[in-house]
């Protein structure tokens, strides 16, 4: 009989979570914490290493300024926003490999 | 025709998620495929795909519009790859639909990952208030981005009716779910070769418009509710918006003149100004393609001060949705109405159906100013040559230059719009264009 994952995840007892899809990569996404002019404060250089709760960025509202943090530690890949374009709450600011 | 006489089961017993029946709605047979329940939350299994398949091809061929309500975890992770197919197939048959019968869905739970996307294939998509739809979900969101978000902030019924654009409509519960699907379904033909139904009407087609006139002020900088001009120029109590919440800035919806259907599409100048941004061009395109694919025809109310300006709209791709727009116009065959409010700036005016584009019949209340800018950017431009703002305004903010140029057809008093409307909708309703020989033109999506 050929193989089949017929059964797999409910034999395993994997719950129906309504979860979506799943995405299975290294990579991970720095996003901005809410809406605001992005302004990158740290000179990011590619492939260098960011620790879990770095800051490499503010969004800057009126009157206020957040700081943008890694969830997540890794090797930056790639900064996507552009120093002073405006963002939204969880757009994302750079990616990283972990 | 009874619901009992003509409802029919098909492959009743083939999935226990995915039932398809043939019924009667409000008088008119129907494919009314659900997805719910059975062994895992409305999962989507190969049978269940096929099923729906099946029910989709076969109302293609009955050319009777498909509705599918559904509450669903997505494929069904249980049976491999094979699941995935089954959402696979009914994806290809809905498409093999898309413009030869209505297709409306109701999400009346959930409905996540790869089979969300069905619901944008769909023409119409209702919500019920405590429905969500997402591809990837909160767990997913919060591995890749360490962000913590719950369902309904990712993917509630609010966030898709104004956020996303995916709800066209949100209903408060489920028992007023037929009742919507038969009111949408109503100014719509059973497929693209039947006309839309025409209905009796008791609302006068010369009656005077005098709230409409009353509601588009006299000042150009004043904004307004354009829904009061629509209200009041239609048939009485026919406008039926669509996407209200989603780029307020157009208004998308359908209504009657003279019992007829008509598809409406108007700038709302009580938001932003009535601008066109990127939302606003895609929401109104897909409508517009939307009626012309189905024999609705157009009538297009213009009152816009130009494009948004702003660096995050170009770079988001302002010249790409705006083009939709205008392709969708310019693809269109069916009798297209333009009514020229108040301000029409521009590139534009050109979008919303100007004579340029295609329209059939334009007419302009006497108020109107179209032109290629405004006072404050004419005297900005023209100001060092010693032009002053009374001279630009009489000598171009009005309709008269685009008159004496047949850009437009006639200057009407408000009060007359409606019989103006009706009346030119009858001199077009036998409008027929034979589309030229090409499998499709590239659009640009």
């Amino acid at each position: 009989m050929e193989p089949t994952c017929k059964g797999l995840f409910e034999t395993m007892g994997i719950a129906h979570e309504y979860c979506g899809e799943t995405t299975s990569m290294a990579e991970r996404l720095i996003v901005a914490p809410s809406i605001g002019l992005f302004r990158l404060t740290s000179v990011a250089f590619l492939g260098a290493f960011v620790d879990e709760g770095q800051c490499i960025g503010v969004v800057e509202s009126t009157g206020s300024a957040r700081d943008i943090r890694s969830a997540f530690s890794g090797r930056l890949m790639g900064v996507l926003a552009r120093d002073g374009e405006r963002v939204r709450s969880g757009q994302p600011i750079a990616w990283i490999c972990a | 025709m009874t619901e009992s006489a003509l409802s029919v089961g098909i492959a009743a017993f083939a999935d226990s998620a995915v039932k398809a029946t043939i019924r009667i709605l409000d008088e008119r047979r129907v494919m009314w495929l659900e997805i719910a329940g059975g062994k895992h939350h409305g999962a989507i299994t190969l049978q269940g795909g096929e099923v729906g398949h099946r029910a989709i091809r076969l109302a293609i061929s009955q050319g009777i519009p498909i509705v599918v309500v559904i509450d669903s975890g997505g494929a069904d992770v249980n049976e491999g790859v094979s699941a995935l197919h089954g959402w696979g197939m009914m994806a290809r048959a809905l498409v093999a639909a898309s413009g030869v019968v209505p297709s409306i869905f109701v999400v009346t739970g959930a409905c996540v990952s790869g089979p969300a996307l069905l619901l944008g294939l769909a023409d119409v998509v209702l919500m019920t208030s405590d429905a969500f739809s997402y591809v990837s979900g909160p767990r997913d969101v919060a591995k890749i981005t360490g962000m913590s978000v719950t369902r309904m902030e990712l993917g509630g019924s609010g966030v898709h009716a104004s956020m996303s654009g995916v709800a066209s409509i949100v209903v408060g519960d489920d028992d007023s779910i037929e009742a919507v699907v038969a009111t949408a379904l109503s100014y719509l033909p059973s497929n693209a070769l039947d006309d839309p139904p025409s209905l009796e009407y008791l609302d006068d087609a010369s009656r005077c418009c005098e709230l409409a006139a009353a509601a588009v002020p006299h000042s150009m900088s004043s904004g307004y509710d354009v829904r009061l001009v629509l209200e009041d120029v239609f048939d009485s109590a026919s406008f039926f918006e669509l996407r209200s919440h989603y780029a307020p800035n157009m208004v998308t919806g359908f209504a009657r003149l003279g019992g007829r259907s008509v598809g409406v599409v108007a700038n709302q100048p009580s938001w932003r100004a009535g601008t066109l941004d990127i939302e606003a061009s895609q929401k109104g395109a897909r409508f517009v393609a939307w009626c012309d694919a189905f024999n609705i025809p157009l009538v297009t109310f213009v009152d816009t001060p130009g494009f948004e300006p702003g660096r995050d709209l170009e770079w988001r791709g302002m010249i790409r949705h705006g083009a939709q727009l205008v392709h969708a116009y310019c693809e269109a065959t069916v009798p297209r109405i333009c009514v020229v409010l108040r301000k029409a700036y521009g590139g534009a005016y050109i979008v919303m159906d100007s004579r340029g584009i295609g329209n059939d019949v334009c007419v302009a209340w006497p108020e109107a100013e179209i032109a290629v800018m405004g006072t404050d950017a004419a005297l900005q431009i023209l100001g060092s040559k010693g032009l002053t703002a009374g001279e630009y305004e009489a000598r171009v903010l009005n309709p008269w230059e685009a008159a004496a140029h047949g850009l437009i057809d006639d200057v009407i008093a408000p009060e007359h719009t409606r019989g103006v409307l009706c009346n030119a909708l009858e001199t077009l309703i036998m409008k027929r264009i034979k589309p030229v020989a090409r499998r499709h033109s590239n659009s640009p999506l």
